[in-house]
């Protein structure tokens, strides 16, 4: 069977309306339950699963207020239509304050009903998409806080990143100490071969508005000049990359890039929040950088002691 | 205007005709609310980009543009200022339609003064509501970046403890590590106690906030409380300590200490907040345990320097 659309849960004492919602919307290959009772619809609820409630406003026994409300006290997430008829200019605003998202007004065209909901669907996405971003977040931050050893710090980052942003690959670059070339310290989702390509220039345009802390999108890297190695990218199937700076105490201390297959454009917000993410790991790079350092010292200081004693003949 | 003399809120009304201005003003001045009006919306978006407004309440239909465009334009350029629309053509459409775009609530004209001045109240709390939820989230991400930007163990501690204060804007804070070798709890750092206050002693972690060891959960101790529960109630009750709520600082299973927070009033956390103060507790655990990876490294480094041979320290800093 074709996955559905969504799952719709469509609430009215009018059998008729019932009947109509559901032939328009199944033949738009949405899942379709109806009730004429609002405890019939709660009940239903609770099998899950649910994108969207569309109820009527004015029924008998619990009314459509009553039965919206505690649906979204069962699933805060449903998106909820109202059918606004007979309703008051009053009950209207009651269930935006509940949390409807949008109303249709009978008589409705099966045009009316399928923009609707696809639109109603849309924002729902981005809505829940939003929010998996934030969790994910959250998860892979603590886990990043939770070592001090730089190559895990920088693998977490560049898996974490392509599960966060849903995207084919990512490379996280580190500036040598000339601060004149990014190398790859980490990478995700790309063959050996694309990240062994060599180093990048930090003085090519890319690299370049990267290093002056700037986010950099390119939607075609097989044709955009700012591409450093368009072929190589071809071969890889990369469409776009999305580039931004890591940036510690006001300094740039490299980039973080992630690539997708197919052409996209990346929202202001997922934009902002790559940006974020950026700025938030760099401490985290910083972090298992000095540990190393502090590492590296002790580990220098003991040789020397054991060189000293060994030349000395006491071991 | 209230006994300070400070208005109320701010607000704005767009309306394009002088009677409804007149009557709007005289009910919500009468409530301590300062009020300003336009009559056109542009020239309210000229007004609110000068001014920040509490509250705006708008017309629907005007000769210019229609109170729905003010509603738009509000809710994305001004986002922490509420919009309310009022309406002589009150309908279903532009009722929903209006909350669509953000709108708080809608309200048919005509209305008497007690509805105006009730919708103008449930929207400005609305409105507090958001901009303290912004504030705090402000607040509360400034604090993490702050405790993650260090791995010096002491500024960890302090920066721990001075995040948490202001967060919450309570009278202090501190850490007490928990000290196995001997089961006492030993504060770490401090910030708003008094020197006095401090110096009353180690805690042992077996009496003290046992709670804490057995439940991994907060405690919140009242002041009604204190002499059954804390080592030396006194000491808390000089100090104008009303209230203390302990945090588990736990990392994996094990329990590192305690975020101890210190309110001169008897303060309620809610839910939210102590969904915040937990957040930042496991937080601050990793922190604190980055920081003392660090600091048990560097001690390492001190221990070996001393235990280096004359000659070969000698020769080490001639390479430096």
């Amino acid at each position: 069977m074709e996955k559905k659309k969504g799952k719709i849960l469509v609430l009215d004492d009018e059998k008729i309306v019932l009947d109509s919602v559901s032939r328009i919307l199944e033949d738009e290959d949405y899942r379709i339950k109806t009730c004429r009772k609002g405890e019939e619809a709660l009940e239903t609820l609770k099998e899950g699963g649910f994108d969207i409630l569309i109820t009527d406003l004015k029924m008998p026994g619990m009314d459509g207020l009553q039965a919206m409300e505690a649906m979204l006290e069962i699933d805060p997430d449903l998106s909820v239509i109202m059918f606004t008829a007979y309703s008051t200019v009053d009950s209207a605003v009651k269930a935006m304050k509940l949390g409807a998202v949008d109303y249709i007004r009978k008589p409705f065209t099966p045009d009316q009903l399928t923009g609707l909901v696809e639109k109603v669907m849309i924002d729902r996405k981005v809505r829940l998409e939003k929010r998996y971003r934030e969790d994910t977040f959250a998860e892979i931050k603590n886990a990043i806080s939770s070592t001090l050893n730089l190559k895990e710090v920088l693998d977490l980052i560049v898996q974490g990143v392509v599960k966060v942003m849903k995207v084919k690959g990512s490379t996280l670059s580190l500036l040598d100490k000339n601060r004149d070339k990014l190398r790859v310290f980490a990478y995700h989702g790309l063959s050996r071969n694309y990240v062994d390509k060599g180093p990048l220039d930090s003085s090519k345009s890319l690299s370049e508005t990267t290093m002056n802390g700037k986010q950099v999108w390119i939607e075609d890297a097989s044709t955009d000049p700012r591409v450093q190695y368009p072929t190589e990218a071809m071969r890889e199937e990369i469409a776009s990359i999305l580039s931004v700076p890591l940036i510690v105490r006001n300094k740039v201390i490299g980039a973080l890039r992630v690539y997708t297959s197919e052409p996209r454009r990346f929202s202001e917000e997922e934009a902002r929040f790559l940006f974020g993410f950026a700025e938030q790991v760099a401490l985290a790079i910083e972090n298992a950088r000095s540990y190393e350092d502090v590492k590296d010292e002790y580990e220098a200081l003991r040789d020397d002691l054991w060189d000293y004693f060994d030349k000395d003949g006491w071991v | 205007m209230n006994a300070t003399g400070e208005p109320k809120a701010t607000i704005l009304v767009i309306d394009d005709e002088q009677i409804v201005h007149e009557s709007v003003r005289r009910i919500l001045e009468e409530e301590g609310y300062k009020i300003d009006g336009a009559m056109r919306v542009d020239q309210a978006l000229d007004r609110l980009a000068e001014h920040s407004y509490d509250i705006v309440l708008t017309d629907l239909m005007m000769p210019d543009r229609s109170g729905m465009e003010a509603v738009q334009a509000i809710a994305r350029d001004h986002p922490l200022t509420g919009v309310v629309m009022f309406t002589g053509f009150a309908t279903v459409d532009s009722a929903v339609e209006s909350m669509k775009l953000g709108a708080l609530d809608y309200l048919p004209k005509p209305f008497t003064p007690e509805e105006l001045t009730e919708v103008t109240e449930r929207a400005l709390e609305k409105v507090r509501r958001k901009r303290h939820d912004k504030e705090i989230e402000k607040l509360y991400s400034d604090a993490e970046t702050a405790i993650k930007s260090s791995l010096d163990l002491q500024e960890v501690l302090r920066l721990i403890c001075t995040s948490v204060a202001s967060l919450f804007k309570v009278k202090g804070a501190s850490v007490l590590i928990h000290r196995k070798k001997d089961q006492v709890l030993e504060m770490a750092s401090q910030h708003g106690l008094s020197d006095e206050y401090l110096q009353k002693g180690v805690l042992d972690s077996q009496r003290s906030v046992s709670e804490i060891f057995l439940s991994e959960h907060p405690v919140l101790i009242e002041e009604v409380n204190f002499d059954s529960s804390l080592h030396y109630p006194e000491k808390a009750r000089q100090e104008g300590i009303a209230s203390i709520l302990s945090i588990p600082l736990k990392l994996n299973k094990t329990i590192l200490g305690v975020l101890r927070i210190y309110s001169a009033e008897t303060r309620v956390f809610d839910d939210e907040e102590m969904g915040l103060l937990m957040k930042f507790a496991d937080q601050g655990a990793l922190a604190l345990e980055n920081a003392m990876a660090y600091e048990n490294v560097r001690r390492d480094i001190d221990g070996l320097k001393k235990n280096i041979p004359g000659p070969l320290a000698r020769k080490m800093e001639g390479r430096d």
